[in-house]
């Protein structure tokens, strides 16, 4: 298992939101949220955030269709 | 060649979802609307330079979310970067953590939130408004606005983390 410092496991801790993580980066963020005194208290707090930009996007209108480049 | 008018319906059918998109970058509808419309009059004086194998409305797209780009940099202070950097800075700090409930009570104040995307860096907004406020992917930020992919993951990574940053602290 691969150990992570509190500044990767934050940035890992992002793409975790978006589910962009391997199993075994996802482990590894989760072991070291587990076992770090700072590190959860970040994470809650990214994660409420998170949530409340979501539930203001569902808030929205329908949004028109964007197409791709 | 393109012509007038079917730069003029695509224009017009995205006239809405930019003018939000931009509105949120901004926090300013008023504006949003000008960078709208300068986009449209750099699109039509442009149009003659479109590569026909380019899709037109994303064409568009991308001149308005970078003009859009381009005014938020020139509203841009020094010291926002100077307060980007030191946020970037205290999450480098394995000792940094926030009281995860007065983020969540700030959160409660949609003024708060607004406050806080306003003082995130313009391309932290950029990709915080897009992809979490507006629902695009980072791989569609990316191909809209010309930065790279790994740019755009870092600059909304660095403004998630700037927002938990900003609502933790006390109200002004």
């Amino acid at each position: 298992m691969m150990a992570l410092s509190c500044a990767e496991a934050r940035d890992l801790a992002s793409d975790l939101l978006d589910g962009e993580l391997s199993q075994e980066l996802e482990r590894a963020v989760d072991e070291h949220v587990t076992g770090c005194p700072t590190c959860p208290a970040l994470y809650r707090a990214l994660l409420a955030v998170h949530h409340e930009l979501e539930r203001l996007r569902h808030e929205e209108e329908p949004r028109e269709g964007r197409g791709s480049a | 060649m393109l012509t007038e008018d079917e730069l003029t319906a695509c224009i017009e059918s995205r006239r809405g979802l930019l003018t939000r998109m931009a509105a949120s970058m901004l926090a300013d509808s008023a504006e949003a609307e000008d960078v709208v419309q300068e986009s449209a009059l750099r699109a039509l004086r442009g149009r003659k330079g479109f590569r026909s194998e380019a899709d037109v409305c994303s064409w568009f797209q991308r001149i308005c979310i970078n003009t859009c780009r381009e005014v938020a940099r020139k509203r841009s202070s020094e010291q926002n970067r100077l307060d980007a950097a030191r946020r970037e800075e205290l999450w480098r700090d394995p000792g940094y953590s926030v009281d995860p409930e007065a983020v969540a009570v700030a959160l409660e104040s949609g003024e708060r939130l607004r406050g806080a995307l306003a003082s995130l860096t313009p391309d932290q907004r950029l990709a915080v408004v897009m992809h979490d406020l507006q629902g695009w992917k980072a791989r569609e930020i990316a191909e809209n606005s010309g930065l790279p992919l790994p740019t755009i993951k870092s600059h909304l990574r660095r403004g998630r983390q700037a927002l938990v940053t900003l609502l933790a602290e006390p109200a002004r």
